[in-house]
């Protein structure tokens, strides 16, 4: 590279550069900074005491629990769901495929919250749906603040980030392969699992981070859906937006909380990482 | 005369208006090596695939060792197959891709281990256990996809173009290998090609098929010397076809001359094709020859000289050791055993009866003399090249028994006469036509009633019911070779 095209390379990258470093990169360096230190009239000391105390607080670890639970049922569900609907879009005819597509897609044009809000009122009591929650023995004739309203709410909002990479994965699968491998006698379970899952395992780990972070960490669901349910994602939205007082954006609890949830979450994606890297090396399946 | 492991009865197979396959019956005999021969379209590997299970046929019946497959699934068939792109699983190293048949029969881990060994023996490829498929080359992973296909130690095995992709020294080698391979494991090798040297080379029977329908049953030397139609000359080796007529037993006239030949059988003055090889056709003083012309051009190919030589309106191709100068007068003599006289094949096509005397073909109705089909049955309908007539542009003109509209989309002059290909829908038709005629014209095809014949389809589980190849070549070339 010349001397010119490395300034030119600088030169274009400065925007975005300035962007991460005042939309991530601070605030990051903030995070850290409130989850190890305490602010005391003696000054700023550092300090662990804010981990610790979230980690020996029930009530922020049944939130954490409660959280990866949903998000764990929610990406099962949606696996359940999305990989035999990718499977099939690989078969259907080009109209048809699309037609799927674009409904699989068309909520997505609208933001999440308005999107949880239509379907707040679906579940809420006397929704459309109200006499039919009834007639199958819930009280009040609503689904709202049950943990199956925080699960429909997620797979709602992330299906198409599952099913999306796994239909791409899926597409990219040399049809002769299938063939080949019912010509030397493979039913279909066994070209599922041989073939296919083995195949489209990049498709499925990224698929599955693509559901299970956002639903780690998501506030707007449970908060609309089930605001007596608490997950670490409304509890750190409440620790900063009202424990801290409105504009404060200080919370010593909500910086831990945040802290941690990051750790968790880089560590589900370690692993994810470490299965695809064996799968590319070639791993015998 | 070994059995037959495998028997096909009056196939018939389209993707939507197209029909690739028309009423095929063949048979293969255990232990021979067969080759499907035929450009790409010609319904070849749409074939192979109705075999391995892989494609339905929309009728007829697929026998295996006597006992009906038709509706067999592939994974049930004890069949293998060899894909054009080896398909190895690249998620699986050479040892688990081998394996795989095994493993789903549930076979001991220490018997696997002993059979990966010896049928990488086999392929020569012994110690690539533990290799990646994508770390091999082209002629190692077909080696591969071979093994894994012969380890199940299936009855027929099924070869999809296997060498297409690897490069000419490299296909060589294999052929010689495969055939080797096929002694060796006795395994019913059933070869899909478009590659005629690949064909006379390996096969101890080849099948000339063209359009979805069989031209040629034969060995190699046989298809070679004793082509049963134009195409098939055509398509193996170089040759002249011409448009001749049968005078009478050993007489043929062709390029507007009688020439003594060596066949008989035919009807008094029918349309025949003629067809003469390259090699055959000798050059000498123009006073000592058959046919008097000139040399348009002279080309150097190497062993020999291909001179095109202009006599009686017809461009002779010519191969020959000795050098002719362009533009000289000279000679041409040909013997009479090396004059092949062809019948014309008809055009076989799917058709509808509408009601008594009235058949649908490619959307347009004809009249024709055929009675006690039940309506709207699907029909096999045969029509001759030469009972076609062919207009131009002027539709409007009344012709009594039906017309077809098409374009045309190829043209081969014969001599006396043109054979043009006309595309109506996705149906082609063989006409031949007196008047020369441009690619991409509109024409209009008439068929007299007379000229349309109408065959039953079979589609039955009984196959003693079913007729034989219509053609007559396919038992006799059959008999002939053992």
């Amino acid at each position: 590279m010349t001397k010119k095209s490395r300034i030119n390379n600088i030169l274009l990258s400065i925007p975005i550069q300035a962007w991460l470093l005042v939309f991530t990169i601070v605030p990051l360096v903030m995070i850290f900074f409130y989850a190890f230190v305490e602010v005391s009239d003696e000054g700023v000391k550092f300090t662990i005491n804010n981990i610790v105390n979230v980690i020996s607080n029930d009530r922020y670890k049944s939130a954490f629990y409660d959280s990866l639970y949903y998000a764990f049922i929610s990406t099962v569900v949606c696996f359940i769901l999305g990989y035999p609907l990718a499977y099939v879009m690989t078969k259907m005819s080009n109209g048809a495929r699309d037609l799927l597509m674009i409904l699989l897609m068309l909520p997505m044009w609208m933001n999440i919250l308005i999107r949880t809000y239509a379907l707040k009122a679906l579940i809420d009591e006397q929704s459309i749906l109200s006499g039919f929650f009834k007639f199958i023995g819930l009280e009040n004739g609503t689904l709202t603040n049950t943990t199956t309203a925080i699960i429909i709410g997620m797979v709602y909002n992330y299906l198409p980030f599952l099913v999306l990479p796994i239909y791409t994965s899926l597409l990219k699968i040399d049809y002769s392969l299938i063939e080949a491998a019912r010509d030397l006698g493979a039913g279909g379970f066994v070209v599922f699992s041989k073939i296919l899952l083995p195949l489209s395992l990049p498709g499925i780990l990224s698929g599955i981070t693509m559901v299970f972070v956002p639903s780690v960490t998501t506030f707007v669901i449970p908060q609309l859906l089930a605001n007596k349910k608490w997950t670490v994602g409304s509890l750190i939205e409440y620790k900063f937006m009202h424990e801290a007082g409105a504009g404060a954006g200080v919370s010593a609890d909500g910086s831990a909380l945040s802290f941690l949830l990051m750790i968790i979450v880089i560590a589900m994606m370690s692993i994810v990482n470490l299965v695809d890297k064996e799968n590319d090396a070639g791993g015998v399946v | 005369m070994s059995e037959h492991i495998i028997d096909l009865y009056n196939i018939t197979k389209s993707y939507g208006d197209t029909e690739v396959i028309k009423d095929l019956t063949l048979y293969i005999r255990k232990n021979e090596f067969l080759t499907l021969l035929g450009p790409s379209g010609c319904g070849k590997t749409t074939t192979l695939r109705i075999i391995g299970g892989f494609e339905q046929p929309d009728s007829g019946r697929i026998f295996f060792n006597n006992v009906d497959i038709t509706d067999v699934p592939p994974h049930k068939r004890p069949i293998n197959t060899v894909f054009q792109k080896y398909s190895l699983f690249p998620h699986m190293n050479i040892y688990e891709n081998i394996a795989f048949g095994l493993r789903i029969k549930k076979m001991k881990e220490k018997e696997i281990k002993e059979k990966v060994a010896r049928v990488l023996e086999l392929v020569e490829l012994s110690g690539f256990e533990k290799r990646m498929p994508h770390s091999l080359s082209g002629g190692q992973q077909q080696r591969i996809a071979i093994a894994r296909a012969i380890v199940n130690e299936p009855e027929v095995l099924l070869l999809d173009e296997p060498l297409g992709a690897l490069d000419l020294k490299l296909r060589k080698e294999m052929q010689y290998e495969l055939k080797n391979l096929q002694k060796k494991t006795g395994i019913t090798f059933v070869y899909v090609t478009h590659d005629q040297e690949e064909a006379l080379t390996m096969s101890d029977t080849i099948i000339v098929m063209n359009h979805g329908v069989i031209q040629q049953i034969g060995k190699p030397t046989d298809i070679y010397n004793e082509p049963s139609n134009a195409f098939v000359a055509q398509f193996i080796g170089e040759s002249n076809i011409l448009s001749g007529v049968m005078k009478r037993d050993y007489l043929c006239e062709f390029a507007n001359k009688e020439f003594q030949c060596e066949d008989k059988g035919f009807g008094e003055d029918e349309d025949v094709d003629v067809v003469v090889r390259p090699e055959d056709i000798k050059i000498v003083e123009p006073e000592k020859g058959m046919l008097q012309g000139e040399v348009l051009s002279t080309l150097f190919k190497g062993v020999h000289y291909e001179i095109i030589v202009e006599a009686n309106g017809f461009k002779w191709k010519i191969h020959t050791t000795a050098y002719s100068k362009p533009g000289s007068k000279v000679g041409l003599s040909i013997d009479p055993y090396d004059i092949h006289i062809m019948r014309i094949p008809y055009n076989i096509m799917t058709g509808w009866m509408v009601e008594d005397n009235k058949v649908e073909i490619v959307d347009s109705v004809f009249d024709c003399n055929a009675s006690g089909f039940e309506q709207d049955e699907t029909v096999s309908v045969y029509i001759l090249p030469q009972d076609i007539e062919i207009k131009e542009k002027d539709f409007e003109t009344e012709m009594p028994g039906g017309t077809i509209k098409g374009e045309i989309v190829n043209v081969k002059d014969k001599g006396l006469d043109y054979e043009v290909i006309v595309k109506c829908s996705d149906t082609d038709f063989l006409v031949h036509t007196d008047r020369k005629m441009a690619i991409g014209t509109e024409v209009c095809l008439f068929i007299p009633k007379e000229s349309i014949k109408i065959r039953k389809r079979v589609d039955t589980h009984d196959k003693d019911e079913m007729s034989v190849y219509e053609g007559g070549d396919f038992e006799n070339d059959k008999e002939e070779q053992d």
